[in-house]
């Protein structure tokens, strides 16, 4: 699949302009019917274009068109930014479906959702990484979730599985290779800085995706040959960091982006200057390693799950279970309660009471 | 769904519970309130072992409440153990009570910690930090150190009240609410309506102030510690009441 030239850069949301009010009613704790019915309504008008993007997301393989090299930063990822908030919508709509008892849709909202992260992370471009990790991230959160209220049966988890496999494993969304493309698009940008015959100044007012940076003290007197020249000795902890990235046992890999770190951060100030892209690059390393240690856990319970129908009790977090029995103590009849409260076990009605609630809840009361 | 499954988490953080979102906080405080009642109710019914089985049950809520870091569960946890007081009492003085039994009724009656009682002291301390960082997200140093100073030695009634002003909706009554469920004695409707309204004067600068933090302006929240919210309930009274249950819990369980 290959995205077009978007007239619309920012897509379906912004021409309805509901995205944000679909997130805010969304986060809201304590919705009114009306505002439910308002999200519902929403979800119905996006409905085509969620569909559609639901058939997009089978797609395997997508091409961006995206110069990667020259391209700005901020510029690279528009329609893929269009694309996560498309995935989050599909998961807010499975959410509501599973709400509605419809774990299937849930289970397909994630697929989708997982497929969506999965044509983001295709371009080994650290933004592109991050946006997909972050949908993956919402998917899984939401399955953890309904593991540990224990609604997940052994069938649902197997096709779980199968729905987060494109997300699960080693560097699903190509995070390998990222840090040498941003050390090789500084260089370029530089290199052509350099012909263009700029100062250092200069570079340094239109750098940082045309935000500019600070010159420390004691640059006055450099150019950019002399940024080029502390660039190079980027290039070997940017190497460190994809190695990093190439490794499969998680500590090793901590380790090495801590090596890595450690000799960054014994770089003279000026050299730092000259440090390509993201100044956080480490901290969504570490983020990617610890994600993907939460996805092998999520796997592994869903694996358990598929296997044993009785494991998801094992799982079951007690704050749903007894948020359960509240809610189920809530929902005894009125007539009851007043009987049960004055110690009245013998009234008519209340020993049926008392023995319903004692099928439906924890321990057989 | 056996009574195990909910027995066995030692900890209990009720806040990540996302189905939460369709239950308002009364209804999860009164409805487990209810539940420890009726299966102390039950328990009073049935042959001694059954009856233990039951007692424990009861304990678990009240157990599940003192590990949920809120003061309102810890009130509520400590409330529940008061209101098992004669359960406990009229099963241990059972004549079948043999030593294997006592032992088990005491194993369920230390389900409740006596290091950190109900959990108020673990309940303080969280709810010091949530509302320390509600307070602070958008002030300069020396606001934040005035208001870190005023959150680290208020009142807990104040940061209880506090914490409700600025978290989700603590003041909507359960729907329909029954005798068993009911938390008015706990939380009374008119304390929960000055709460009410206080949240409503202060959510639209809340969002103000969120607004504000996004265009890194600066926002002096002293004024709202000063404000004067008003309390729910003084949960160190709670505190203190609650050592006098556990006081009566142990006296029960004294072989007689």
């Amino acid at each position: 699949m290959t995205v077009r030239s978007n007239e619309t850069p920012n897509g379906i949301f912004d021409s309805f302009n509901e995205y944000g009010k679909f997130t805010q009613l969304h986060h809201s704790t304590d919705l009114s019917p009306a505002e439910m019915e308002s999200m519902r309504e929403i979800l119905e008008r996006l409905k085509p274009a969620l569909d559609l993007a639901a058939q997009a997301a089978a797609q395997k393989n997508m091409d961006f068109g995206l110069d990667l090299m020259t391209t700005p930063e901020r510029q690279l990822w528009g329609e893929a930014k269009v694309m996560r908030d498309t995935a989050l919508m599909i998961l807010h709509r499975g959410d509501m479906q599973q709400t509605d008892g419809d774990t299937q849709a849930f289970i397909d909202a994630q697929r989708v959702a997982v497929g969506i992260a999965t044509q983001i992370g295709q371009e080994k471009e650290i933004n592109g990484s991050i946006l997909a990790n972050s949908v993956a991230c919402k998917s899984h959160e939401r399955v953890q979730e309904l593991i540990e209220q224990g609604e997940v049966s052994s069938i649902q988890a197997k096709e779980l599985l199968e729905a987060l496999k494109p997300a699960s494993g080693h560097d699903p969304f190509n995070y390998v290779g990222t840090a040498m493309l941003a050390y090789e698009r500084m260089e370029t940008a530089l290199s052509k800085d350099k012909e263009q015959g700029k100062s250092l100044q200069e570079w340094a007012e239109t750098t940082d995706d045309g935000n500019g940076i600070h010159l420390p003290e004691g640059s006055e007197n450099l150019t950019l040959e002399n940024l080029s020249q502390s660039l190079q000795k980027w290039k070997p902890i940017y190497g460190m960091y994809d190695q990093a990235m190439r490794e499969t046992d998680p500590k090793k890999a901590q380790a090495m982006i801590d090596a890595a770190e450690q000799i960054a951060d014994s770089l003279p100030e000026l050299d730092r200057l000259a440090r390509p892209a993201w100044l956080a690059y480490h901290k969504y390393f570490e983020l990617r390693i610890e994600d993907e240690q939460k996805m092998a856990d999520l796997t592994r319970m869903l694996t358990k799950i598929g296997e044993d129908p009785l494991a998801a009790d094992k799982f079951r977090s007690p704050a749903n279970l007894w948020a359960r029995v509240a809610a189920q103590t809530c929902a005894l009849p009125k007539d009851s309660q007043i009987a049960l409260k004055d110690g009245e076990l013998a009234g008519t009605g209340t020993r049926r009471a008392v023995h319903q609630a004692g099928q439906q809840m924890p321990g057989e009361l | 769904m056996r009574a195990a499954n909910a027995t066995e988490g030692k900890s209990v953080d009720f806040s990540k519970v996302k189905n939460l979102k369709a239950q308002p906080p009364l209804a999860l405080l009164g409805g487990l309130r209810g539940a420890a009642l009726l299966a102390a109710q039950r328990a009073a019914t049935l042959d001694t072992d059954k009856a233990i089985e039951h007692l424990d049950l009861a304990f678990s809520a009240a157990a599940a409440l003192a590990s949920d870091p809120s003061q309102t569960s810890s009130s509520t946890s400590a409330a529940i153990a008061k209101e098992l007081v004669p359960a406990l009492q009229a099963i241990a003085k059972r004549n079948d009570i043999t030593k294997e039994r006592r032992e088990k009724l005491e194993a369920i009656v230390n389900r409740i910690s006596r290091t950190d009682s109900f959990g108020f002291t673990a309940s303080l301390a969280a709810e010091r930090e949530q509302v320390n960082d509600r307070l602070l997200i958008c002030v300069d140093r020396q606001d934040r150190d005035a208001i870190e100073y005023k959150i680290q030695h208020c009142r807990a009634d104040w940061l209880l009240a506090m914490r409700l002003v600025t978290d989700k909706e603590f003041s909507q009554q359960i729907e329909d609410a029954g005798e068993l469920v009911d938390t008015t004695d706990l939380f009374p409707a008119d304390h929960l309506k000055a709460l009410a309204q206080s949240r409503e004067e202060w959510s639209p600068l809340r969002f103000w102030i969120l607004r504000e933090y996004d265009s890194r302006k600066i926002f002096d929240l002293k004024k709202l510690t000063q404000a004067n919210i008003p309390p729910l309930r003084d949960p160190m009274l709670d505190m203190f009441a609650g050592q006098d249950t556990l006081s009566q819990l142990d006296e029960a369980l004294r072989d007689k």
